[in-house]
């Protein structure tokens, strides 16, 4: 049960705030609360502002290392004939730049920004799970070190950053692996990124900040967020299957045994093409916030531009086969795909139109942000055009895979991507750094970026229209492509000496500590994350003040004062805990205080077992791989127990303002139950990506599954289908008799649900084993497998859930006020049984597969 | 399909001038600050009206291009194999013999020709630049292309799927001639090879079969029948070797054996570095001689 | 008991009151529409040859319906809109509120339309299973 909000009159004139004795007080207060721990402890850390900088520095670093192996390829291809790297290498070194730019830049560094500034823009002092940010950050360092690590021992992978098999499954050495289970890691710590930034868009914006007066940047967060959820898990889904083929033989992709090499192009490009997206929305969600400071004008359109994102997030999706334009696809699906391409320049281009119009509406400030932007928008709309062209079939037959594709995706990123968020650096560094960056140095770096990045990328669309496919380690003499490529050499090295020159700004800064702060919201901002005091406080937000309109800062001129006096919610700590306020996903209005878990090892040593589980079988160490999947194990579940579900000091609290808030909530009130929720979508999207390779087989063969294949008994799959029906129902009864205060009843029902799960788990393992189906022999009962594999290691989960609340149970945690644990279990049941049961009907009632007509 | 290009381009060319010329406009020429209901009408035409409509307009043009560039249906007469880093190209004669020759595709100027595509172990993509677009052969489907030459003369040829470490060294050439010239050299390529003539060409013809190179290659009317590497029947006609990496002469030929896991990383024949200069030069010439 | 639990959110979160979920109505639509001709589309050039000459009648129908449906799911929105069509959008009240999401759920609309009927030109000019 939840204890509902309560607010009492308030008067304005006896506000506890007027005394500056308690004020002094409360920030003393709040700064020992939110100090960082200091020395060695300091890796302990999990607030937003400095997980979120250690995030964008470790990705702003792997930006580097990848841009120099952009330079060295650059150097290979200066001439023809060149020996410089050998093709081995070559190839080494634009997989691992490609896939380093993707996965180790573009998508961490929306997560690091996002998580860096978001909740202060949204006023909330921190994110809703500042242990899950730690933890993502730490799977993202320990994977992006060990894959970036494979190239500096010659051992990385050799296929391009989209690992088409059956190249890649047969590439000799550890390379794939690296990539595999590197970079599944990394997604890994993407949808933890997802769950968190979705959730605080709408559960942690500050009292009244509505849903229409949120900063855009939080529209595009969340949008991104979502298209997380649906766009990785087909990867990770994918690279379940791959590594499978790879390790175990299952031919998934072997075209001998039933499987098909273009199941992983689908599986890859329903998730590359959205990401594309997800890298770009964010970044332009920067411009979003950045060009209204600049003109000192409200954003025109705001309603637009959600339109826009919202659209370009949902048409994102039905763009991945213009990657496969030349793999031999009906013109019929070739056309839906060229149409939806086209139609996505849509939204893009209402968005950049309410950019113009913005401009148009107030006066412009020369400032270098704006010209990174101006920068960009020249940049990416010549991308986008090209983009229209390769999305015209016949005309992209003759681009697919080369230098013109080439020269678009890197208009495309570095115009969407890149320059955006330099612009948002030099925007953000007097918020971020404690300093504006140089402005003489800013120009350079601007003018000489522009034009080295036009000079290495703007002839490439010709060295590929006259015949340079992408990828190639050398090319000959003698036939046109020796001055373009020299062309494009030089203009790398000048891009690369601009991107330096930011770095060494950026650097110097750091160790030097230059003068130029330039005080509190130099840029005469409008939104809520240049409250932030100088100079700089730990605490996120002095205050949660309540907002009334979408620039709060330009709109109510007294509202800086108010916010310095603690004139908003939580303006203390007395309880010495970290606090922020939830509020109501559409109006914003207070419903509950959370409390935030204060520094703590556990997220960094989950990360550093899950990396063991990881990195390990890559050198088929399986022993070590196991024993620290194990330590992983007990990490995350200590991190469960403490922190998670406590029992609050008292039920509610008083807020200030006259506001009084629970401080607990479960079921769907609690952010955890949230992100149970959102995590559990991101796992349904996979399995839903396994049950379409079993379909998209059943298309490819005339008959499916293949004659000869064994029938499996009806008694294993009716078994597993019956227990995991009573798993179902035990955990509901579990809940019903918690909630009735029968505590030996739940704990009954939790033992039932923890075996039933145990049950239909061995059960559904069982059926496939009994029948004899040999994942090797053939795609057919390799899916098989996978797919009762994957509802398998759910139940366990489930199991595991079951016991944990047992646990929780028996030492008292659990009560009929305080069942948090036990509504997420069951609300993990509530996906993991139609998993299940959708996985016996693909089994069993299939036509063909032993039980249908 | 250059005019496509051409159309695309100038279009795409229009508009970013149009959108930059937009947005310089209201950073820095602007007379006065607008009106709101000036910035909503900007983005009521230029960000809906008019791109919806271009939109439109360019699929409508572009989408009935495809189907009439596809093959049509109907067995290919051609068939190209991809291998691991070089072309296998079959050709099926109205009389039912089948001519394997490799790296040299002979098509019919002015005339439309489909060819079969596979691959027996990854993913290649055959693209021939000045022809037409690419098509990729992907082991487990057999994909079809549509080339219709319109000048004789010869064209390079290209794998454009990255395919393995000598991906870059994998081209061939497309060979446009006159159906008459095509048939005359189709009928001399069916015939068995020729002898070997010279002392010299005798010594290399016996040490091909003691080397064992019959294992992997195929010469008509010798004993060797292996399949996995190219047909070398005619291998002195063609006019290069190694996947269009070398010129095809006595010299290179005997370069190739010796060397050739140098000069193309990761194929399948080894270097037979072992052999002497004089053997070398003996199985070139009797290979150069098979014209 | 359990009823407490879905509290405050759970109002704002029903689709009748102009919630978020009205927001993604239109675009789910498109979003159906387009899986749906593109694997009827793949399943009849895949196994149906008997299924290929029809590909244009159905893929014409399914559009219509998704056209329908869009207009459908889009009225309460219009409805809100047309209540008061000068009402700001960023006023921080539950009006503006109210009044910001039928905007973006009827912009949304509009472009799902495009982008549905979009998707059935290829029925129209590039039918080929080849």
């Amino acid at each position: 049960m939840n204890p509902p909000p309560q607010t009492r009159s308030f008067d304005p004139a006896q506000d506890p705030q007027d005394d500056p004795a308690l004020r002094e007080a409360q920030e003393h207060r709040l700064r020992q609360v939110w100090a960082s721990p200091t020395g060695w402890r300091r890796l302990f850390e999990t607030n937003n502002s400095t997980i979120g900088l250690w995030y964008t520095a470790t990705a702003f670093s792997f930006f580097l290392f990848a841009g120099v192996l952009a330079l060295l390829m650059r150097v290979q291809l200066a001439q023809p004939g060149a020996s410089f790297l050998s093709p081995g290498v070559y190839n080494q070194a634009l997989t691992v730049h490609g896939s380093a730019m993707m996965f180790l830049f573009a998508v961490p560094m929306f997560e690091a920004i996002a998580m860096l500034l978001m909740p202060q823009m949204i006023g909330a002092r921190d994110l809703p799970f500042p242990r899950l940010s730690a933890f993502g950050f730490w799977c993202f360092l320990f994977g992006g070190v060990f894959f970036w690590g494979s190239i500096l021992f010659n051992a990385a992978p050799q296929s391009g950053w989209f690992m088409y098999p059956p190249m890649a499954t047969r590439e000799a050495g550890i390379g794939a692996d690296v990539w595999l289970l590197g970079l599944s890691f990394i997604e890994v710590a993407s949808i933890a990124a997802a769950v968190e930034l979705i959730v605080g868009v709408l559960k942690c914006r500050a009292p009244g900040m509505r849903i229409n007066v949120m900063p855009l940047y939080g529209w595009y967060v969340l949008v991104v967020g979502v298209m997380i959820l649906f766009a990785f898990p087909p990867l990770i889904a994918g690279d379940i299957l791959f590594e499978l083929n790879r390790a175990m033989g299952w031919p998934f992709f072997d075209a001998a045994k039933g499987g098909d090499p273009l199941l992983w192009q689908h599986l890859f490009w329903i998730f590359g093409h959205p990401e594309v997206y997800i890298v770009f929305l964010p970044s332009i969600a920067l411009a979003a916030m950045i060009v209204p400071t600049i003109v000192r004008t409200p954003i025109f359109g705001y309603s637009w531009i959600v339109l826009a994102a919202v659209g370009t997030g949902f048409l994102s999706f039905g763009l991945w086969v213009h990657h496969m334009f030349t793999t031999g696809l009906p013109s019929i699906s070739i056309g839906f795909f060229s149409a939806a391409s086209q139609a996505v320049a849509l939204p893009t281009g209402v968005q950049l139109f309410c950019f113009i119009a913005t401009l148009m509406l107030g006066r412009v400030r020369r400032s270098l942000p704006m010209l990174w932007i101006i920068g960009a928008f020249a940049i990416f709309v010549l991308g986008g055009l090209t983009g229209m062209m390769v999305a015209v079939a016949p005309f992209d037959w003759v681009a697919h895979d080369t230098y013109f594709v080439v020269a678009h995706l890197h208009y495309v990123l570095i115009g969407g991507m890149l320059f955006p968020i330099i612009a948002g650096i030099y925007y953000y560094a007097p918020l971020v750094l404690g300093r504006t960056l140089s402005e003489r140095a800013g120009r350079w770096a601007f003018w000489l970026g522009l034009v080295g990045f036009n000079v290495t990328f703007f002839p490439m669309h010709f060295t590929g229209l006259s015949g340079m496919p992408r990828r190639v380690a050398t090319y000959p003499a003698g036939i046109g492509l020796e001055t373009l490529n020299l062309i494009s050499t030089i203009g790398a090295f000048i891009f690369a000496f601009a991107i330096g020159i930011i770095a060494a700004d950026i650097l110097l800064g750091l160790f030097r500590k230059r003068t130029g702060d330039a005080g509190r919201n130099p840029w005469g901002a409008g939104t809520l994350e240049w409250l932030a005091e100088r100079p700089m406080q730990p605490w996120g937000m002095r205050c949660a003040p309540e907002v009334s309109s979408r620039y709060p800062l330009w709109d109510d001129p007294d509202f800086v004062r108010r916010y310095d006096e603690g004139r908003g919610l939580l303006p203390d700590a007395r309880e010495g805990r970290r606090e922020t306020v939830l509020t109501t996903v559409l109006d914003a209005r207070p419903i509950q205080i959370q409390r935030l878990p204060a520094p703590s090892p556990l997220p960094m040593l989950s990360a550093i077992g899950l990396a063991g589980l990881f990195i390990f079988p890559t050198f088929h160490w399986t022993i070590p791989a196991m024993i620290s999947g194990a330590f992983a194990a007990v990490f995350v579940l200590a991190w469960l127990w403490t922190g998670t579900n406590d029992i609050p000091e008292a039920p509610t609290k008083d807020a200030g303002r006259g506001i009084t808030l629970p401080l607990h909530a479960s079921g769907p009130s609690s952010i955890g139950w949230w992100a149970v929720f959102i995590t559990m979508t991101g796992s349904s999207t996979a399995f839903a990506s396994l049950v379409f390779a079993y379909f998209y087989y059943w298309t490819i063969h005339p008959v499916w599954p293949p004659a000869g294949t064994p029938v499996m008994s009806a008694f294993w799959p009716g078994i597993a289908a019956a227990a995991a029906l009573a798993h179902w129902a035990s955990m509901f009864a579990a809940r019903r008799a918690t909630d009735r205060s029968r505590p030996g009843l739940a704990r009954l029902a939790m033992v039932v649900g923890a075996a039933t799960a145990l049950l239909s788990a061995s059960a559904l393992m069982l059926g496939p084993w009994s029948a004899g189906l040999d994942p090797k022999s053939h795609a057919y009962p390799a899916t098989i497998w996978v797919l009762a594999g994957w509802s398998a290691a759910h139940l366990l989960l489930g199991m595991v859930a079951a016991l944990y609340c047992l646990a929780r149970s028996l030492v008292g945690r659990i009560s009929a006020e305080f069942d948090g644990d036990l509504w997420n279990a069951t609300l993990f049941a509530h996906f993991t049984v139609p998993t299940v049961l959708v996985t016996l009907a693909v089994m069993r009632l299939f036509p063909g597969s032993g039980g249908g007509p | 399909m250059a005019a496509l290009f051409w159309v695309l381009g100038a279009a795409g060319a229009i508009i970013w001038t149009v959108m930059m010329a937009l947005l310089l406009y209201a950073l820095y020429f602007k007379p006065r600050i607008h009106a709101e209901r000036t910035a909503s009408l900007l983005v009521w035409i230029g960000g809906l009206a008019i791109p919806a409509t271009g939109i439109v307009v360019l699929v409508i043009y572009t989408l009935p291009m495809m189907p009439s560039l596809r093959a049509q249906a109907g067995q290919p007469t051609i068939e190209v194999v991809g291998e691991l880093y070089w072309w296998r190209v079959r050709y099926r004669l109205s009389d039912g013999r089948v001519v394997e020759t490799a790296n040299e595709l002979h098509l019919p100027v002015g005339q439309r020709t489909d060819l079969a595509l596979t691959s027996p172990d990854v993913i290649h993509s055959l693209w021939i630049p000045a022809l037409a677009g690419k098509m990729d052969m992907i082991p487990g489907r057999t994909n079809r292309i549509a080339l219709e030459p319109e000048r004789e003369g010869r064209y390079g040829g290209i794998c454009a799927e990255l395919c393995g470490e000598s991906h870059s060294f994998m081209r061939f050439e497309a060979v446009v001639q006159s159906p008459d010239a095509l048939a005359r050299w189709l009928g001399a390529q069916a015939a068995d090879a020729n002898p070997p003539a010279t002392p010299e060409e005798k010594r290399g013809a016996a040490l091909f079969h003691e080397t064992g190179c019959g294992a992997c290659h195929t010469i008509r009317g010798t004993q060797a029948e292996g399949r996995s590497g190219p047909d070398l029947t005619h291998v002195g006609s063609r006019e290069r070797i190694a996947g269009g990496l070398l010129p095809n002469n006595q010299g290179t030929l005997a370069g190739w054996i010796a060397a050739s896991q140098d000069l193309k990383p990761g194929n399948k024949m080894p270097s037979f570095a072992v052999l002497p200069g004089d053997d070398l030069r003996a199985l070139a010439a009797y290979l150069a001689a098979l014209k | 008991m359990s009823r407490d639990k879905t509290s405050a959110d759970g109002a704002e979160l029903r689709p009748d009151e102009g919630s978020l979920f009205g927001l993604i109505l239109a675009p789910t639509t498109w979003a159906l529409h387009f899986l749906a001709v593109y694997g009827l589309a793949a399943v009849a050039c895949a196994r149906g040859t008997k299924l290929q000459p029809a590909i244009p009648i159905w893929i014409g129908g399914l559009t219509c319906v998704a056209l329908l449906a869009i207009i459908l799911v889009s009225l309460p929105a219009w409805r809100e809109f047309q209540r008061e069509r000068n009402r700001r959008t960023d006023k921080a009240d539950p009006e503006g509120r109210a009044h910001f999401l039928a905007h973006a759920a009827l912009l949304l609309a509009g472009l799902s339309l495009f982008a549905t009927a979009l998707q059935a030109l290829p029925a129209l000019f590039a039918v080929s299973c080849r």
